[in-house]
């Protein structure tokens, strides 16, 4: 992913948090651009971009460094990654076979919205960035060859792949996908078809149609919302405006709004 | 608008509100059709037959309309505009897969001659309308049925199905209503369907932000022996209606089934024991009373079998309901308790960086104290013996030039000993008189300016010994600094001690955190267990 800063001097410190070597593990997506400092230069060079990840080499060869510094707006994916983990073990608490009645559809529905409403913030908007962080946390990890190859061969569709999959399946769970298996399928499938050059523009089922539509509002939108999906005139889009209604509701009392990686605190360029 | 256009929001009013599901499975369905039931009543003056009908027609729907290869992601949609109602349910399209040119006719004919149709055909009312619209493109098939709120107010000329067939690539809509089922206020709504299972609060139970406080073994307070006795009395007349009714149902269908004359069965338990007696005899008579009162009894028996097994279940789900409430509080503790125990490892390792760091610190300062010491103290007791050596050969040079002078004072006063004797001889010569006191006068000016000499060689050695003190007060003025630095470590050694015991504390207490984990999960396996025996005893 694109970033702005490659170096930083001793003076941006203070907006870097420390992160040990050792406790990065391999093909983790990084949610920052990752620094390490060098000591003839007295400068913080950038080891990797976000949405990129490490391979276990590349982590011992970095070992000598100790520490890896990283922006503090990294901070602002925990929450996503939180929510990403109680809606996992929801899903998963309605799938176990000693659970014989189970919740319904729309009660799983309710208490998923409950957990997710308060990740679109006070403007209810939220930057594909951050529903791709929720994304990796909720979903089974990617094959690791397909991400070295698409890593190595485009990185740009590799970052797209990610993007795309993360905003499908954050949009789908709010409009009642609810079985783990499927979505964890068709994200592979998204991913896998991106970085293989696939555009989305001709979609020939139910699914194949709201990728495209995603993928037409990641080209035009920073953040997608309420205004975004409105333009979009797809049943899907009017019906997550729908649920956006009742997270407007829900998060009225709010203050804070959601995270964003453009502008001062980012580093997307 | 496309006519034959997939979704209800392409076919009724912008304002009017749509609600939807996605569904996947069969699972909670006929749970979809108690809360649409349930919301129509509350929303539009209906009957409960009409509500009841239309539960059954929901799940009856989504039975036919569901692929029966594979279970699909499917998509329901409900809603009601000018005292219609409308279903709609979509999956895709498993049924019509032939290359067929005429779809619309296909599926008429479907519609008419297949069996899979009978059981909705006999749900329906007869003015209800039923559409089914097939995507090709898309590969999509919904069935849609639709209702009058009043059936009396339908049209004899509508026609009562109807197949569209659609070529479009997308499922566009403009409709702005979409309400999904999961933001109903479906509590609410089902408060009413399943009122009868919720139990009314006892005598004397306590209640704590709304919620009951009562704890099990308290259940006898909560309920007095009056309610006990009035549950019994209750019960024994409910029993004895029961077997009297039963009793009367029997004789009735041995009447007409068999057409025997009538087997007269008394109603009371003592006589039938009188009865049991007879059934050794093996008359005919007996016979039938045996099967009679073996049918009784095997009534009896089902009868108390299903209430206990409906006991049984509404138990187990209420078992399990609680189980499944607990399940979802320990997951979140536990959930909540893992990110605290994470912030509590950082927070260690934030004081063990810190301890690390502090006593690296320390161990600098005291390699520099160690270093700067020694070096300090050899550099002033050199500076010090250097004087000190000065000063003593000063000294040493002084003594000795005192000793020379001194020698030839004596050597000096000897002469002029001798020179007096001399005298006293009588050996005066003129000469000899005169160079004598030239060398006197020489001698004594010599002896002066030695005393001179000594005097100031004393002044310069008092100036040396003023100096020792000087250099002496400085060396101990150097005294302090060492004192700061000691101090400095000493500091620090207790700022590392200080690490030290919050290192030790946040141990602590992620060890009790991981106790309460461990805690949570017990209760966790009792409760599955708890499940499991209910379960085995229904299975039982």
């Amino acid at each position: 992913m694109l970033f702005d800063d490659k170096k930083l001097s001793t003076e941006d410190i203070d907006d870097l948090l420390q992160c040990p070597v050792e406790s990065i593990a391999p093909f983790v997506l990084m949610l920052a651009p990752v620094y390490v400092f060098m000591k003839l230069n007295k400068k913080f060079v950038s080891v990797k971009a976000p949405l990129d990840f490490f391979l276990p080499d590349e982590l011992e060869k970095l070992k000598k460094h100790e520490v890896f510094y990283v922006p503090k707006i990294v901070k602002s994916s925990v929450r996503y990654q939180t929510a990403a983990r109680l809606v996992k073990n929801l899903f998963s608490l309605n799938t176990t076979p000693a659970n014989l009645i189970g919740m319904s559809s729309f009660e799983v529905s309710n208490e998923t919205v409950k957990i997710m409403g308060t990740l679109w913030g006070k403007e209810v908007k939220i930057e594909p960035f951050f529903m791709a962080v929720f994304t990796h946390e909720f979903c089974r990890p990617l094959n690791s060859n397909v991400m070295i190859d698409a890593r190595e061969s485009t990185v740009v569709r590799h970052d797209y792949g990610l993007l795309l999959s993360g905003v499908f399946v954050f949009t789908a769970i709010h409009l009642g996908w609810h079985d783990y298996d499927v979505l964890n399928q068709l994200r592979d499938d998204i991913y896998d078809r991106t970085v293989k050059g696939e555009d989305w523009n001709l979609g020939q089922n139910t699914f194949e149609i709201m990728v495209g539509g995603i993928s037409q509002l990641m080209s035009q939108h920073q953040s997608i919302g309420e205004d975004q999906l409105l333009q979009l005139n797809q049943e899907w889009s009017q019906k997550l405006i729908g649920r956006l209604q009742r997270i407007k509701r829900d998060v009225s009392h709010y203050a804070e709004c959601s995270p964003s990686i453009y502008g001062p605190e980012g580093f997307a360029s | 608008m496309k006519v034959a256009a997939l979704g209800l929001g392409n076919s009724l009013d912008k304002d009017t509100e749509i609600l939807h599901s996605s569904v996947v499975g069969t699972k909670s369905f006929g749970r979809i059709g108690d809360l649409i039931s349930a919301w129509v009543e509350k929303n539009h003056a209906v009957s409960i037959k009409q509500s009841g009908d239309l539960r059954v027609l929901v799940q009856s729907l989504f039975q036919f309309a569901y692929p029966k290869e594979k279970p699909e992601l499917g998509n329901i949609e409900f809603s009601v505009e000018d005292k219609k109602i409308f279903v709609a349910i979509r999956f895709p399209n498993e049924t019509f897969k032939e290359n067929a040119t005429d779809f619309e006719k296909m599926l008429s004919q479907y519609w008419v001659n297949s069996d899979d149709c009978l059981m909705l055909k006999k749900i329906l009312y007869s003015q209800d309308h039923v559409e089914v619209r097939l995507n090709q493109k898309l590969n999509l098939i919904e069935w849609r049925i639709c209702r009058y709120l009043v059936p009396a107010e339908a049209s004899p000329d509508e026609s009562q199905f109807l197949a569209l067939v659609d070529e479009s690539d997308d499922i566009t809509s403009e409709h702005g209503q979409y309400t999904e089922f999961g933001d109903l206020p479906y509590e609410k709504l089902l408060q009413e369907v399943y009122s009868s299972s919720k139990d009314k609060s006892g005598s004397g139970e306590f209640f704590q932000n709304g919620t009951s406080v009562q704890e099990e073994d308290e259940s006898v307070r909560v309920k007095s022996e009056r309610e006990f006795q009035d549950i019994d009395a209750l019960v024994r007349a409910s029993v004895n209606n029961s077997s009297e009714e039963e009793l009367r149902r029997i004789r009735a269908t041995k009447e007409t089934v068999n057409g025997d004359p009538l087997v007269t069965i008394s109603a009371q338990p003592q006589q039938v024991a009188v009865e049991k007696t007879k059934i050794f005899t093996g008359s005919k008579e007996d016979e039938k009373h045996i099967e009679v009162v073996s049918s009784q009894f095997m009534d009896q028996i089902s009868d108390q079998f299903r209430a206990e097994q409906v006991e049984l279940k509404d138990s187990l789900k209420d078992a399990i309901r609680n189980c499944k409430k607990k399940e979802l509080e320990a997951d979140k503790q536990v959930t909540f308790l893992a990110y605290k125990m994470k912030k509590l490892e950082a927070l260690l390792r934030q004081k063990e960086l810190a301890n690390v760091k502090a006593q690296k610190e320390n161990k600098v300062l005291n390699e520099k104290l160690a270093q700067h010491k020694p070096a300090q103290k050899d550099n002033q007791a050199k500076v010090f013996k250097d004087k000190a050596l000065q000063m003593y050969t000063l000294l040493k040079q002084s003594k000795d030039e005192n000793a020379v002078l001194e020698k030839e004072l004596e050597e000096l006063k000897t002469k002029e000993r001798s020179e007096s004797v001399i005298k006293d001889h009588g050996l005066s010569k003129a000469a000899e008189t005169n160079a004598g006191n030239l060398q006197i006068e020489e001698l004594s000016k010599k002896l002066e300016r030695t005393n001179r000499a000594l005097e100031a060689e004393k002044i310069k050695v008092k100036t040396l010994s003023e100096r020792v003190t000087v250099a002496e007060k400085e060396a101990q003025g150097a005294g302090p600094m060492i004192e700061d630095l000691e101090s400095k470590v000493e500091h620090t050694l207790k700022l590392a001690q200080q690490h030290k015991k919050e290192t030790e504390q946040v141990k602590q207490k992620v060890v009790q955190s991981e106790a309460e984990k461990n805690k949570i999960k017990n209760e966790l396996t009792k409760a599955q267990a708890q499940i499991q025996t209910l379960m085995k005893r229904q299975a039982a």
